[in-house]
């Protein structure tokens, strides 16, 4: 069977509107107990024929803009991209701060229902408080809501007899409990288990520096080495660095093999900057980035 | 020499030697398993299959301290690290990681021995575990590697009962550990063969055999340095070292000068080997020339490295199928997938074998 997605994307391909679709694509892994695992990643179609291995559904976590910045993906003159609303949030800062051409992309929008967490969570935390469930920027809809909401709904059963509340706001709730002291420390617990392998980073579709200030010698401004004081800068670089801009995608935490709470930390920025500047990113393309834009009204009572 | 020894007797070993010894044993933190040194014999975790994390780092560190200088009255003053380490027992090390410490100690230790590689080496007893179930993505026997090989080990503890180990004494060191503490032990029964515990997954594995030829792939790497797979597959890596950091046998490195603060507010340069990965876009990255500019030819370097240079420069393969890089890679970049990729392409060039 064909569907929609396939066929639409067999048509960009063969109109030759784009030379490339970005997309999902379902792979089998080999496992040793039980049968092949089925599981979805990036994709990158160039031929019509091949738009028959799309897949959408709710396996799909993968935030594909991440690729948008790449040198390969660049070098074609206009790309298509499967997204998310949330995805779409990071497409659009990236459009905001001029690293891609609104005209070169051709948006597909995924109707998502939310996609599954990894770490046996049923749901990812970021589908909780979603709003763009239809995205809000699309040349194409692709709307599969149906399929989904069945699926999801058992899932959402057991989240409800479990009694959950909204981890997120939990997780905020808690850290925002605890006294400055111990918070420290829970960071510090947190950032000495990094390894420094930059997931986080190559994952992120807004860390799309050439050169990351991690990387620079000459000087050295944040020690290599994976201990204490190098992990501690470098992450709070990279949530001051994502401040204004991360959409909360969640692809750092999902990345990261030591399983460490990367999102907390913007989550919390995102927050801060909410609340004081009313601003939240990645809803329009033409708004400007909330640090290359100034207002003599602009709250400044942290300067100090 | 054989011997049995029980959990109960284990747990009093274990107990009993953590006065003397630094005990390194696989735990579980923020579900993520990883060797951490124990101080009770409660925090092991025992698992079905090698951690998340390989012992490595208690060999070749994450970041090692080479030396420190500070700046006094216009004399540099060098200080060396100590060397001294007290003695160490890994626990519960599977094959598959103990093979890849026989790769690193050809490494580090053969043509100049690297100093502090093999102090750690020397001062360290390693308790193996035979695998009685495979891992959910182990490939060991694909690359030569049997689930219970005791090679290079001390000791070798295998499961035969629900509570019962068989030890294989296998080194010096584990024979004189063994005389040591051999009232933990009992004599094994020579009448009773004392069969491995093995699920019936392990028996299918071990039925299955290699998925892929090393020999045959180590042929076609020779004439395909330059080939359309490499673009194809390396095209979804982003560039991130999970691969190559949790790789058992991988071992790049760089070298960073840094400061260390101290509480009076003195300070001294150190100098230090850091964990470096071949993944990075900065790994060959010179003043003048980039000769890995793109991220299919970083890929290309880490399978060439692998399954050519290696066994070039070693006659043997430098993957000990331990299955973390699949397992971990955020998007998904499977290792088997790509050498049967290779296997079939030799194939096509070269006929059946």
């Amino acid at each position: 069977m064909i569907t929609l997605l396939q066929a639409k994307t067999w048509e960009l391909l063969q109109q030759k509107e784009v030379s490339l679709i970005l997309g999902y694509g379902e792979f089998s892994r080999k496992i040793n107990n039980g049968p092949e695992q089925r599981i979805i990643s990036p994709i990158f179609i160039t031929k019509p024929e091949e738009t028959s291995s799309l897949v959408w559904n709710d396996r799909c976590v993968f935030n594909l803009s991440t690729y948008l910045t790449g040198k390969e993906v660049k070098a074609h003159h206009k790309v298509a991209i499967m997204a998310k609303g949330c995805d779409i949030k990071s497409i659009c800062v990236l459009i905001q701060e001029n690293q891609i051409k609104r005209e070169d992309l051709i948006i597909i929008g995924l109707t998502c229902q939310g996609v599954i967490g990894d770490k046996e969570r049923p749901k990812a935390e970021k589908c909780d408080s979603c709003q763009l469930k239809t995205p809000h920027i699309y040349d194409i809809l692709i709307d599969s809501a149906e399929a989904q909401t069945k699926k999801l709904n058992q899932v959402e059963k057991k989240v409800e007899s479990k009694n959950c509340v909204n981890p997120v706001q939990e997780k905020f709730d808690r850290m925002d409990k605890m006294n400055p002291q111990d918070r420290w420390q829970y960071c510090l617990d947190q950032f000495s288990k990094c390894i420094r392998c930059y997931a986080c980073r190559q994952v992120c579709p807004l860390c799309y520096c050439e050169k990351c200030i991690t990387d620079k010698s000459t000087p050295q401004w944040i020690e290599k080495s994976p201990l204490l004081p190098g992990n501690l800068s470098f992450h709070i670089m990279r949530a001051f660095h994502l401040t204004g801009r991360c959409v909360d995608c969640g692809e750092c935490e999902r990345a990261c093999p030591m399983n460490l709470p990367l999102t907390t930390l913007n989550k919390k920025m995102a927050q801060v900057v909410k609340d004081m500047y009313h601003y939240e990113s990645g809803l329009k393309t033409d708004e400007e980035p909330l640090f290359g834009s100034f207002q003599l009204e602009d709250e400044e009572s942290f300067i100090k | 020499m054989t011997k049995l020894i029980s959990r109960d007797n284990l747990k009093k070993l274990i107990s009993k030697v953590l006065t003397s010894f630094q005990v390194i044993a696989p735990v579980n933190e923020n579900n993520v398993s990883f060797f951490k040194r124990i101080s009770v014999y409660e925090q092991i975790k025992w698992e079905d299959n090698n951690p998340t994390k390989s012992p490595k780092e208690f060999f070749f560190a994450p970041s090692d301290d080479l030396f420190r200088y500070q700046m006094k009255n216009k004399n540099i003053l060098l200080r060396e690290p100590s060397n001294h380490h007290d003695q160490r027992i890994i626990l519960g090390i599977r094959p598959c990681d103990m093979a890849a410490l026989n790769i690193l100690d050809r490494v580090f230790l053969e043509d100049g021995k690297d100093l502090l590689y093999s102090a750690l080496r020397d001062n360290t007893l390693l308790i193996g575990q035979s695998c009685r179930t495979p891992g959910k993505y182990c490939f060991c026997s694909s690359v030569g590697i049997n689930p219970d090989d005791s090679q290079n080990m001390d000791l070798m503890l295998t499961d035969i009962e629900k509570n019962l180990f068989l030890v294989k004494v296998v080194s010096e060191k584990g024979e004189k550990f063994f005389s040591h503490f051999s009232s933990f032990f009992q004599e094994a029964d020579a009448t009773n063969g004392h069969t491995p515990v093995q699920t019936k997954e392990m028996v299918d594995y071990l039925k299955r055999g290699a998925l892929f030829n090393v020999q045959n792939i180590n042929e076609w790497l020779n004439e395909n340095f330059e080939h359309p797979i490499w673009s194809e597959i390396a095209a979804k890596c982003i560039g991130c070292g999970v691969c190559t950091f949790f790789c058992p046998t991988c071992h790049c490195f760089d070298i960073s000068d840094e400061n260390v603060v101290y509480r009076d507010s003195s300070f001294q340069g150190v100098r230090r080997r850091i964990w470096d990965s071949c993944s990075f876009d900065h790994f060959t990255k010179m003043p003048m020339h980039q000769p890995r500019p793109t991220q299919d030819r970083r890929f290309r370097q880490r399978i060439m490295h692998k399954f050519k240079y290696f066994i070039d420069r070693f006659q043997q393969g430098a993957c000990v199928g331990c299955g973390r890089c699949r397992s971990l890679c955020p998007v998904g970049i499977d290792i088997i997938e790509v050498l049967e990729r290779i296997h079939c392409l030799s194939y096509q060039s070269h006929g059946v074998k």
